[in-house]
């Protein structure tokens, strides 16, 4: 029916149009409007003439009119009234108005209808002021050419357009589930004006008034347009839909044009559709190691999630999921990560340009964003592999308004291990599991909440009596609230629990336990402001109040003779200011300039240990203790931390950036482990240990070729880091009441160079990427008593020069593809012994200056292979099955290298967590 | 025990209920065990040979002993390179050179007893006859309570031996041990006959190589803590394991325990040395330490010296388990008789290396590999120990 309307209108309306000409000129009118409703401005005009005005009158209720005439003839008025808008009128010869909208006429009529060429900038709609896709779903499920040919009006409609910018905010979401699209570019075609959607989907665009053509491209989303009539500030949301594969190629134009346009250096996103078809061990999707094949990122060994990003320190990487801080990432040793992949949407790593936003830690953030939620129907995933099955459901709790996901993913380890002969095996423990709850609630427009839940736990036990465990809690409450197309705000508030505990009842008499804990409580304001079109501001306020406890060791059971002890308690209160602006100096150079002032306090109650100034932190230079009551502040530390990134465009695939930036950390993980180990010890600072800081200059050259489907960079960087901590020979981490006596501050320095080379279009798909990079550290404190290597530099445990890692995918029909995934890095500095003699009954060995020599250098090749089922839309289940190798060509890398003597004798050994070709075979299912 | 003892156990053989399991598990092993392999490092060649000093301060009623030696590189497949003619002497702080050591020749270096000062600090000072001049920090005398037992438990997979002591005041918390381990086994057919110059006699009843004794010493650092017990009380500490079955207890086995005190700094010291040399390789150990113990050259202080001196006393106990106190401990027996004629037994006896058993009459033998009819061929000698009773 309506279309059949539509149809007669737009006859009419040609008609009319061809008839205009011939309307009359009649007589004058005078008369003075002021923002008039359309209608009135009919009914006085009806009044004084004799013109009969012909409209639908819903199209025209946003109209207002001004003007100020006198003795003009109805055509110049309307002719006035109508300017900067898409409406037409037309006079017959019976005085009457016909008022009617130009309109594409393909979207409703054949083509070559008029025998004239498609134009979609000659495109009428029919819609309201503020456009929603979501309101004319059926339509554009029809045919979502539609949104791309309609013309939408933003603003308060005038019939004279101002001058100036306005802005069109909005979100992006999946057309399919109404989740939101996260890193999604939305840009002006042939401008440097893009806004890239934050992790709720949201952009803001500011743009000088009248028509424009957005462009919004998201990786793995069909790329789509909108064309706009801006009067004034507006809103709009952009439905994307899904990239469907019987097409050509996938698309990813969001990081090609961030990547050149981008002001952010440095910074690494990944969606889980790439995270996917990388191949890792026994199948398992997993978020941290795809992070370890960027440029940049390496690590100590297979075995350890724990991640090093330019010469940083595993503890010094933020680690977010959904804004709650996890504090150990990965399950069973570290093999696996702990992130469900069917809730995650996609990760970001800031290596270089870290947002003035986040602070606490000195290398880089890890930004892991899960998905909402459908937001149309029920909906689950899951997967059975053969070390973990999963299960994650989701779908919406009232339709497009309320939506939940519940992933959940639980090892069988230990049912395997208990079906085992071997008493060894029998008594073996290892399990893990994680859940995920995630709720988002859209209150109105305006005001948006999320929740999210999160749990991760481990148990081992192998081969010994020490039973391992840790478990990660979190919770996190966000409210988002947009006070206008301009302004607005995202409320954060989250609780953060680590906790591990080693245990032993093998021996009664020396049955213990030994607990560790990490809490914190965090609230945080972030404001965003887009003030006129050259700058976007983002302040805010964030802080976090830690309550850690360090150790403590029980006894179990009533025979245990091990006396309590208990590591006194720590808090601390960190606090930080920020303020960031994105200033636009014309269409080549982009500033963001950034500054952002942290503030630790130590708390207490707590006691400290007083040394003799000068000299070294040792039990026998303690002075006195010094007690502090609950709540005093102990000692505060504070600092500006410094966050300038420069983007100069040289042409329209190329550009050059530039970023200095300071970090400060006040919260350091103590491990003389080179992997993370779950018995590392966590310690704020305090009077004796100073936060570590640091510093980082990088420069980096963006250039994309074949019309942005490759991309290539070149980063180099220079870093400097104060008061790192490392521990000294022989140290004791656990238990340890006054720790400041077996570590010591170090200064490192850390620098290299980052190529890549990335295709993420076509069959073949995938990135190349060469880094090479160094960090050496030095003793530098004069309290720190024996200064390792004598107070010279040495390479950090983590230091691997050279690194190749090569991701391919390639993909043969729609419904299957092969991945391949090849590493190779310098092995990792080891310490080796240089000399053997003979001591209390053995040889012995004597080492070498600490990390002088290296382990053989890593290399390794990933296959797999992935076939899904049918492509038929409507079946119960699609499922897809994922075959591959891991360590294809078998090679026994080294995770490390060790020398220990057996009868007496100095024996070297080399040991490779993965050994051999590992096979692996994986089901998945989506219903 | 704390985290860092180390258990016994070692994996021996998996049996699988079924395959599927069976290959899941593999993928479990190699993930969870890895894979070790030998790995001989790049030629490290250091040109400094540092001095060793080992051995402590016996401040019992003993004579000390210490060993001089240098370091040799990893390649260097001589057994030991000791440093001969050195003059060693004992310094009481405040009270001057209290004796010199004698030298034993061969890199040892003995003295007599010391009645050493309980109050009183010691050092060493050391003469190379290349001219240098070493010495050790002041170290005070730490005696040690006696060991109030050596117990032992049995279990399926075999026995551990374990020490138990305390202090009543509460004032040692650090022990470390030592201990030589002999045991009797016997040959698994008693010998009678031998074979001799083409013929097959009589063995003399006192020669036969029938039953052994082998000693052994521990190789491993045995160190102990209770500092973070509330009193200082050792309770089974496992000092060794002995797999089921196997021939140190076949007959009897004989555990003669030597137990040290030692101080914070000591303790420390062979902790280090232990988690060098002894515990490195897991997933979780810490990373090696450069080590330095605390005697050091008098003219350069940079100069590397190995070795930590100790004044302390030596507690010892022994203790013997029979086989019939672990039954049913039994000890596999292997060897096949063969029925040889007697035309034959210069080829059996004399080339192929195999030994009488007894007679078949007038003219066969039976015969057996030598191994079944010479304990010494498992090691060991036919001498009883004078202890052994």
């Amino acid at each position: 029916m309506l279309r059949d309307f539509r149809r007669i209108i737009i006859l009419c309306a040609i008609l009319i149009l061809a008839l205009n000409g011939f309307g009359q000129a009649g007589k004058t009118i005078s008369a003075s409007y002021e923002q008039t409703p359309f209608e009135q401005f009919v009914r006085d005009i009806e009044s004084k003439t004799d013109y009969h005005f012909y409209y639908n009158a819903a199209e025209l209720d946003s109209l207002s009119v001004t003007l100020n005439v006198s003795g003009k003839s109805l055509p110049f008025i309307l002719q006035q009234v109508f300017q900067n808008t898409d409406f037409r009128y037309a006079l017959d010869s019976r005085n009457r108005v016909f008022i009617a909208r130009r309109f594409e006429i393909l979207t409703s009529l054949p083509p070559g209808f008029f025998g004239k060429k498609r134009n979609p900038m000659d495109s009428i709609a029919l819609a309201g002021r503020d456009y929603t896709d979501s309101a004319e779903e059926k339509e554009r499920e029809k045919d979502a050419a539609t949104a791309e040919n309609k013309l939408y009006e933003l603003g308060i409609k005038t019939n004279q357009l101002k001058a100036g910018n306005a802005i069109v905010a909005g979100y992006v979401r999946d057309a399919k589930n109404g989740e939101p699209i996260v890193g999604a570019a939305v840009y002006v075609e042939n401008s440097n004006k893009v806004s890239i959607t934050d992790q709720y989907g949201y952009f803001a665009l500011t743009l000088p008034r009248g028509r424009q053509v957005l462009r919004i491209a998201s990786m793995g989303m069909r790329e789509t347009r909108r064309q706009i009539m801006l009067y004034s500030d507006g809103k709009l949301n952009i439905d994307l839909h899904d990239f469907i594969p019987s097409l050509k190629a996938i698309v990813v134009v969001a990081e090609k044009i961030s990547n050149v346009k981008g002001v952010q250096m440095g910074l690494e996103r990944v969606n889980i559709r790439t995270i996917k078809q990388i191949p890792v061990v026994f199948g398992e999707t997993d978020v941290l190691r795809v992070v370890l094949t960027l440029p940049g990122v390496t690590s100590v060994g297979e075995a350890s999630t724990g991640f090093n990003v330019r010469g940083g320190a595993a503890d010094q990487n933020l680690i977010l999921f959904n804004d709650a801080t996890i504090y150990n990432p990965s399950h069973l040793f570290g093999f696996f990560s702990a992130f469900n992949p069917d809730v995650v949407q996609d990760i970001e790593l800031y290596k270089s340009s870290i947002p003035e936003k986040y602070g606490g830690r000195l290398s880089s953030v890890l930004d892991v964003t899960t998905r909402n939620g459908n937001k149309k129907k029920f909906a689950g995933t899951g997967g059975i592999g053969p070390l973990t099955s999963r299960l994650t459901l989701e779908g919406p709790i009232v339709k497009d308004k309320t939506t939940f996901i519940v992933g959940a993913r639980s090892s069988y380890s230990n049912w395997i291990l208990k079906n085992l002969h071997n008493d060894d095996f029998n008594k073996s423990k290892a399990s893990f599991y994680d859940l995920n709850l995630i709720l988002s609630h859209e209150i109105n427009s305006k005001n948006n909440l999320y929740l999210t839940a999160y749990t991760s736990s481990d148990k081992f036990k192998l081969n010994s009596d020490t039973l391992y465990q840790y478990k990660n809690m979190n919770l996190s409450l966000k409210w988002k609230h947009i006070f206008n197309n301009k302004f607005y705000a995202v409320a954060t508030t989250g609780v953060d629990h680590y906790q591990y505990a080693v245990s032993s009842e093998h021996n009664q008499v020396n049955a213990y336990k030994l607990n560790f804990n990490i809490n914190q409580i965090s609230g945080r304001v972030d404001f965003s402001v887009a003030a006129g079109s050259k700058h976007s501001i983002g302040f805010g306020l964030a802080s976090v109040l830690y309550k850690l406890h360090p150790g403590s060791l029980n006894p179990v059971g009533s025979q245990s003779l091990v006396t309590p002890d208990i590591v006194n308690a720590e808090q601390g209160l960190e606090s930080a200011l920020y303020f960031g602006d994105k200033i636009d100096f014309g269409s080549r150079l982009s500033v963001n300039l950034g500054l952002r002032y942290s503030m630790f306090n130590y708390l207490g109650p707590q006691q400290v240990y007083n040394y003799v100034p000068g000299q070294p932190r040792e039990e026998s230079n303690i002075t006195d203790t010094s007690h502090y009551s609950n709540g005093a502040f102990i000692k505060t530390y504070q600092g500006p931390e410094v966050r300038v990134t420069a983007r100069y465009t040289l042409d329209d695939v190329t550009s050059l950036k530039m970023a200095y930036n300071s970090t400060r950390q006040y919260i350091h993980s103590l491990s003389n482990t080179a992997a993370i180990s779950p018995t590392d010890i966590w310690k704020l600072s305090d009077p004796n240990i100073k936060p570590q800081i640091g510093e980082q200059i990088s420069l980096g050259l963006y250039r994309n070729f074949k019309s942005n489907s490759i991309e290539t960079s070149i980063e180099v960087y220079y870093k400097n880091l104060h008061h790192y901590l490392d521990y000294k020979s022989g140290a004791t981490l656990i238990l340890n009441h006054h720790i400041e006596t077996d570590v010591m501050n170090t200064k490192g320095k850390a620098y290299g160079v980052e190529i890549l080379l990335k295709k993420l279009s076509g069959k073949m798909n995938g990135w190349i990427s060469y880094a090479y990079s160094r960090t050496e550290l030095r003793m530098d404190d004069p309290i720190a008593g024996t200064l390792i290597n004598k107070g010279a530099y040495y390479p950090a445990n983590f230091d691997k020069p050279h690194n190749v890692n090569f991701i391919g995918n390639y993909r043969f029909t729609h419904r299957f593809s092969m991945s391949l995934n090849t590493t190779y890095s310098t092995g990792r500095p080891i310490t080796l012994p240089i000399a053997v003699y003979d001591y209390a009954g053995s040889q012995r060995v004597f080492y070498s200056d600490r990390n002088q020599y290296r382990i053989p250098d890593y290399f390794r090749a990933d296959f797999s292979m992935t076939l899904e089922g049918n492509h038929k839309i409507k079946q119960l289940i699609h499922n897809s099955w994922s075959v591959g190798v891991y360590n294809l060509t078998g090679r026994k890398n080294a995770y490390s290298v060790y020398f220990t003597q057996e009868n007496g004798i100095v024996k070297g050994y080399k040991l490779s967590i993965f050994g051999t070709a590992i096979p692996f075979i994986t089901y998945n299912l989506r219903f | 025990m704390l985290p860092e003892n180390s258990s016994y156990k070692k994996i021996h053989s998996l049996r699988f209920r079924n395959p599927v399991l069976a290959g899941i598990i593999t993928i479990c092993l190699s993930l969870v065990s890895g894979c070790k392999e030998k790995y001989e490092p790049p030629e490290v060649l250091v040109d400094n040979k540092f001095l060793v000093v080992d051995g402590f301060i016996n401040g019992g009623g003993d004579q000390s002993i210490l060993k001089l030696s240098r370091t040799r590189t990893l390649a260097d497949k001589n057994l030991i390179s000791p440093e001969l003619n050195a003059q060693i002497s004992v310094e009481e702080e405040g009270g001057g050179i209290i004796g010199f050591f004698q030298d034993q020749g061969g890199g040892q270096y003995s003295i007599s007893p010391l009645g050493l000062n309980a109050q009183k600090k010691y050092r060493i000072n050391i003469h190379t006859s290349s001219g240098g001049d070493y010495q050790s920090d002041f170290v005070p005398v730490k005696y040690s309570p006696p060991i109030d037992s050596i117990s032992w438990g049995l279990d399926p997979t075999g026995l551990t031996v374990y020490a138990n002591t305390h202090d009543p005041q509460n004032n040692t918390r650090y022990y470390r041990y030592e201990y030589e381990e002999t045991w009797e086994h016997h040959s698994e057919y008693e010998p009678y006959l031998q074979y001799l110059n083409g013929h097959v006699v009589f063995l003399d009843p006192l020669q036969a190589p029938f039953k052994c004794w082998t000693s052994n010493s521990s190789k491993d650092i045995l160190l102990a803590s209770t500092a973070k017990l509330q009193d200082d009380i050792l309770y089974h500490y496992p000092l060794t394991f002995i797999p089921m079955n196997t021939e140190r207890i076949s007959v009897k086995y004989s555990i003669l325990v030597k137990q040290y005190a030692l101080t914070d700094e000591a303790f420390l010291y062979w902790t280090s040395l232990r988690k060098n040399t002894e515990q490195l390789g897991t997933l979780f150990d810490p990373q090696p330490s450069q080590l330095t113990g605390n005697i050091h050259s008098v003219s350069n202080r940079a100069e590397v010296v190995l070795g930590f001196i100790t004044a302390s006393s030596v507690q010892q106990s022994r203790i013997y388990i029979s086989n019939d106190e672990v039954a049913p401990w039994k000890l596999p027996r292997n060897c096949i008789q063969l029925d040889i004629p007697s035309d034959s037994i210069a080829i059996y006896f004399g080339m192929w290396g195999y030994a009488p058993v007894a007679s078949n009459g007038l003219f066969r033998f039976y015969a057996a590999e030598k191994k079944c009819l010479d304990c010494r061929l498992q090691g060991g000698t036919i001498t009883k120990p004078s202890f052994w009773p």
